[in-house]
């Protein structure tokens, strides 16, 4: 199956590709190519990190009214990131066919037990005075919820959410085996030639690193009072 | 600035958890005026925090009544009930994640101030607890304890309620900055004429801030409520008169005398 998307490239253009060397000149001409995979490792890794969190966050808030359901979640959770991702493309494959969905469900399900877990601490991890002080100043547990625990539990949710993306893209190379593309697909269509692996392993570092670095300038922003001199 | 102060009346008040075999409260039955400071002491498990949290409904009544000018607290939505109730407690429970001002404003935002009124409050608040305008957009963790408890104190005025809850408010401060709290709460009461309830451990702090002493014995019993010359002169048993230290009551009208004063030149 893979060996089915493996194109044989005719490589031109000096000695230095010949040689299979890291050839800047090459780099610089082809690098064009690299932007549709990139955007689709991108989307690759946006969309299951966004379905994860919603389903994350719907299931942390679950087990925040009822203490019982966490250890399901967790368990649950534990068991769907213990599955190799290759094996659950596998399985999936034949019920959803190639693409993006096939590669969508075990990636949102590999951020759910960081997600959950982080999220729920975040919550549980309020001050319990400012819970009562908040309920005795007459806030409602949903005002409780949404302007006390969320806003609180927010540096949580983000180092939750900074894990997850960064493995998600690690996760994403593999995605071509779902048919699904992005740069695993791009490293694979010539994986013998040294520079075309080393831009596409590279893109995936950079695009990990840019995706933290954009998360933990939101943090920043959202959350004011943890700044340096401000935290007690 | 206060156009009202509430009456508060036990009402053979009782409190018993589930699952525990002695009531945590005995049916309490007591008064306190309009515009009276109420203290509530006794040693630990006696059941005075209990007694206060039953005012504002964070812990429901088992059986008798507390009524808040003469209304049942029953036949009020808790949320709606302790926005009219001062809220102030040890661990102060500032939002770590909110502003000075935001702190403040939780109340009246909650009851639907407009925010020009708002903050004109906030500005009123913070001066009247001692506290620099240039704090307002400050968050807590930048407070030193002392400041964060004046914000408390601000917060639970904020939407002028007629009656205020204090559990142990400045039992975390240390002595010298807590005395000096003590003495401009007393100056802020003789301004605003508020009914608090008042809950300490701290017989000094007691006689030094109260119009009227409840002594809770453990289980819940109330031995005695008096005012504080009272509570001095009369124990009603052997158990005050040991808690209020009445052995040594020359003295401690002395000191009470003193620090009565103190309070008002302060």
């Amino acid at each position: 199956m893979i060996l089915g998307q493996v194109q044989i490239h005719h490589r031109t253009g000096g000695g230095c590709v010949e040689s299979n060397g890291l050839c800047p000149d090459w780099i610089v001409h082809h690098l064009g190519e690299y932007w549709s995979p990139l955007e689709q490792h991108l989307w690759l890794t946006l969309v299951p990190v966004a379905c994860g969190f919603a389903i994350a966050f719907g299931l942390a808030l679950l087990a925040h009214r009822r203490r019982w359901l966490s250890g399901p979640v967790v368990g649950v959770t534990g068991i769907l990131y213990t599955i190799p991702s290759l094996a659950l493309f596998a399985l999936l494959i034949p019920v959803t066919g190639f693409g993006f969905v096939t590669a969508l469900i075990p990636l949102t399900a590999y951020t759910l037990l960081i997600l959950f877990r982080n999220i729920a601490a975040g919550l549980d991890n309020v001050p319990e005075e400012a819970r009562d002080a908040a309920v005795g100043m007459g806030l409602t547990q949903h005002q409780l919820l949404w302007k006390v625990e969320v806003p609180l539990a927010l540096p949580e949710i983000f180092a939750g959410l900074r894990v997850a993306t960064t493995t998600t893209v690690g996760l994403a190379a593999l995605a071509f085996y779902a048919g699904a593309g992005g740069l695993g697909q791009q490293i694979l269509s010539d994986i013998a030639f040294k520079s075309n692996v080393a831009v596409a392993g590279l893109l995936c570092v950079l695009l990990a690193f840019a995706l933290d670095v954009l998360l933990l300038a939101a943090q920043r922003l959202l959350t004011p009072w943890q700044r340096k001199g401000v935290a007690a | 600035m206060a156009d009202h102060a509430a009456t508060l009346e036990f009402d053979r008040a009782s409190k018993r958890y589930p699952g525990a075999a002695e009531p945590a409260i005995r049916e309490l039955s007591l008064e306190v005026a309009a515009g009276e400071v109420c203290i509530l002491i006794g040693p630990s498990g006696c059941g005075k925090t209990t007694a206060m949290r039953l005012v504002n409904r964070m812990i429901e009544l088992t059986s008798g009544d507390v009524r808040l000018d003469g209304v049942s607290i029953r036949d009020r939505p808790p949320a709606e009930l302790r926005r009219h109730i001062g809220y102030a407690i040890q661990q102060i429970g500032l939002f770590p994640h909110q502003t000075v001002a935001e702190n403040v404003a939780t109340v009246p935002r909650l009851i639907g101030w407009d925010s020009e009124r708002v903050r004109d409050r906030v500005g009123d608040l913070l001066e009247l607890v001692g506290l620099d305008g240039s704090l307002r957009d400050r968050y807590p963790g930048q407070l030193s304890g002392g400041q964060q408890q004046r914000v408390g104190v601000a917060r639970a005025l904020a939407a002028d309620p007629p009656l205020l809850l204090m559990d142990e408010p400045f039992g975390a401060i240390d002595p010298i900055n807590r005395s000096r709290l003590q003495d401009e709460f007393l100056k802020l009461q003789r301004e605003l004429r508020k009914t608090v309830v008042f809950v300490t451990h701290d017989m000094d702090e007691a006689l030094k801030l109260g119009d009227r002493i409840a002594v809770l014995k453990p289980g819940g019993v109330l031995a005695q409520y008096a005012g504080p010359e009272a509570l001095i002169r009369d124990p009603a048993d052997e158990f005050v008169e040991e808690f209020v230290g009445a052995d040594r009551m020359i003295e401690r009208l002395e000191w009470l005398t003193s620090v009565r004063r103190e309070g008002q030149g302060a």
